[in-house]
């Protein structure tokens, strides 16, 4: 865990749970497994939120879903794991934006950081709120060759960008790239 | 009236505002959107917002003046959402450019919002199963669903995503959510109230709702504590020396002291302020 400043912080673990695992998840949509299976950058549900809850995407997730299907550049394919029939999102009207969690390849992780930082620049203006008072929550999931590892931040939009840098050095750690 | 009358109507610093002007501008927008004139109809669209935003600050500032603090949260908030929906379609000016002067109201808003006392609110926590988008009724999917954006404004129509099919499952009490609509009201002890006395003092001083004020909050140490020393018996009564009771505990030790400017332009210099509260 490291502190970015007493608002933010940012952690680097390894987890086990990469591509593969997501795709023999129950709520993976087998009908399109094809097209999904061609994604770089795939949006998962989190499990296990409550007892007995079933899966669940967080309250922005069509808004981050279109932002990414927009502005991926060259390289970045993106998808979410699920059907309509299994895509239920939590609304809380909460203030921190939560993300839904990413899975990654290690090669787009830069664009990737890029684009969350970009979604949640336009969440801060188009609510017409500053980046300093707004909290989000982040979880990228990002898998390389040889590991598996999960970047978690959580803490002020302002500060996402320099997290995110620090956890993509800590991730590559070691030149595995 | 023309575009152009409406403009002029909606550029001075209305009090009142008359049922015929909205009549008139929302019986355009049909039209243009009889018409298939979107240009024009999504103009009357934002002329339209421009005027119940003006008419919610108005409302809202009336309402402060006669104490009814309850209807005025409604009204700011549901003011501000208009101001954030009328952004995201078109400029609503800067502080150097400000013809409807949305952005005097925005700050305004921000400003009072930070002199009620509410900071704990309500939330439904629920989970959506099926939305349909209100611009063509389609039901809203993952994968090759319509192209409409909500918050976007399409043939004088603001597109939003309507919940068709939902799941109820708590109630949550946060401080600073995004909607900050459902304010948690103390029930027992019935003497534990909200005080409003900044709003009370606020309007001891304004003359006119166009009026620029300015509020600062600093943190100032609370006067029991001031000279007290580490090793002295602590002011709250516990028995215990200072630097082992209260010492650290900054919600005891602090609080917000706010600062009231009143001022002629935007901007004058606050370090001397005309009057002050």
């Amino acid at each position: 865990m490291r502190h970015i400043s007493t608002k933010s912080n940012i952690m680097v673990a390894e987890v086990p749970t990469g591509f593969a695992d997501i795709y023999e998840k129950p709520y993976f949509a087998v009908e399109y497994q094809e097209e999904i299976k061609k994604a770089n950058l795939l949006l998962i549900p989190s499990e296990n939120i409550r007892e007995g809850m079933e899966p669940v995407f967080p309250e922005f997730t069509s808004d981050f879903l279109r932002y990414l299907r927009a502005n991926a550049g060259e390289g970045v394919v993106v998808d979410i794991a699920v059907d309509d029939a299994n895509y239920r999102r939590l609304v809380l009207h909460s203030s921190p934006v939560a993300l839904a969690t990413m899975v990654v390849r290690d090669k787009i992780l830069e664009q990737c950081a890029d684009l969350v930082v970009g979604f949640l620049k336009e969440m801060a203006d188009g609510n017409q709120r500053y980046e300093d008072e707004m909290d989000t929550y982040v979880n990228i999931i990002v898998e390389g060759e040889d590991f598996i590892r999960k970047i978690m931040f959580t803490g002020r939009v302002s500060e996402c960008r320099e997290a995110l840098d620090l956890a993509i050095q800590e991730v590559f750690r070691g030149g595995a790239r | 009236m023309t575009i152009t009358e409406i403009e002029q109507f909606l550029k001075k610093q209305n009090q009142i505002f008359p049922d015929d002007i909205i009549r008139e501008i929302e019986q355009k927008r049909a039209e243009a959107i009889k018409a298939q004139n979107e240009e024009e109809a999504n103009e009357y669209w934002r002329l339209a917002v421009i005027y119940y935003v003006q008419k919610g600050y108005i409302t809202m500032y009336n309402m402060v003046r006669s104490k009814n603090y309850r209807m005025a949260w409604e009204t700011l908030r549901q003011t501000d959402m208009q101001l954030v929906t009328l952004g995201r379609n078109f400029s609503i000016g800067t502080s150097l450019d400000d013809p409807y002067h949305l952005v005097y109201i925005r700050d305004m808003l921000n400003k009072y919002e930070l002199l009620f006392p509410y900071e704990i609110f309500v939330c439904r926590e629920s989970l959506i199963k099926e939305q349909k988008c209100s611009i063509c009724g389609e039901t809203v999917k993952l994968r090759g669903g319509c192209n409409h954006v909500p918050g976007k404004i399409y043939m004088g129509e603001l597109c939003m995503h309507e919940t068709t099919d939902f799941e109820y499952k708590d109630l949550k009490a946060v401080r600073d959510p995004f909607d900050k609509f459902e304010i948690l009201e103390p029930y027992e002890p019935k003497e534990m109230t909200y005080s409003f006395a900044l709003l009370e003092m606020l309007m001891g001083s304004l003359r006119s709702p166009y009026e620029y004020w300015e509020v600062e909050i600093v943190r100032d140490k609370n006067p029991e504590y001031a000279r007290v020393g580490r090793n002295d018996k602590c002011p709250c009564g516990s028995g215990k020396k200072f630097k082992h009771c209260c010492m650290n505990d900054e919600k005891k030790m602090y609080f917000d002291h706010y600062k009231i400017r009143m001022m002629n332009e935007p901007g004058e210099n606050v370090d001397q302020p005309l009057r002050m509260i």
